[in-house]
């Protein structure tokens, strides 16, 4: 278990082939028995979606496919549109089997106009920086008053 | 109604409101005017920028003689907490559901 503030990481051994764990990484029926309750991905650069998933529904939005090896989209509570975050999966082959590895972090909102229009002009990867370091720094205080 | 989080985060999205949450949680709580002092802008563009933390309740403001003094809050951000704490137990159960879908 890894990951830091604001991002999270997983990874998987599993014993099946790489186009065996891609369909069930692609497929919506297939992701529907481990991803969410009900899922319906269009799985291609720009698809959309949704997954419903332990009560909260998703909207998806597909962001790359590299057919076999990856695949990252953006997914957003749909009655919390702020805490969009971006999801990439990662399938390697090992002797025997696949490796699945996933990576889940948090993103500065892209769904909001409001948001979209504060960030007009400016570097979205410097933004993003900076809000790491300051939600950082808010929740190093928030544990120092919780202490 | 607009969406708290959303609202935090749209507050953060601005560089300046960063750097004033940022200099309230170095420095501790101060006025407008004190912020003013250490940052590179005027002292009305400190407390338009304190308005918009207030609005999204990461500023709270307490009058201390003719000035107000701000606080930087983190009650908002324990909603991000809660992101990150639920986000791994997710992924558990999915990879978990996931190697028992797998022969």
């Amino acid at each position: 278990m890894t990951g830091t503030d604001d991002q999270i990481q997983r990874s998987l051994e599993l014993d099946v082939e790489a186009g065996e764990l891609w369909r069930l990484m692609t497929d919506s029926d297939e992701l529907a028995t481990w991803l969410g309750d009900e899922v319906d991905i269009d799985m291609v650069p720009g698809g959309g979606g949704r997954v419903l998933d332990d009560e909260i529904e998703r909207d998806v939005l597909v962001e790359q496919v590299v057919d076999g090896e990856r695949i990252s989209w953006r997914w957003w509570p749909r009655d919390e549109p702020g805490a969009a975050s971006r999801v990439e999966l990662v399938i390697t082959a090992r002797p025997g089997g696949t490796r699945l590895e996933i990576t889940e972090t948090l993103i500065a909102p892209p769904v909001s106009a409001h948001a979209r229009l504060a960030v007009v002009g400016s570097s979205l990867s410097a933004i993003r920086w900076d809000l790491r370091t300051t939600l950082m720094a808010i929740g190093a205080a928030a544990t120092c008053l919780a202490r | 109604m607009p969406d708290p989080l959303d609202a935090v985060f749209g507050a953060l999205s601005d560089p300046t409101r960063r750097q004033v949450i940022k200099a309230l949680l170095a420095d501790g709580p101060g006025t407008a005017t004190a912020l003013a002092r250490d940052l590179p802008i005027s002292r009305q563009a400190v407390v338009k920028h304190l308005q918009a933390l207030d609005a999204a309740g990461l500023v709270e403001g307490e009058r201390v003689g003719r000035e107000v003094r701000f606080r930087a809050t983190t009650a908002p951000l324990t909603e991000v907490s809660t992101w990150i704490d639920s986000v791994g137990p997710q992924w558990d159960e999915r990879l978990d559901r996931l190697s028992r879908r797998v022969p």
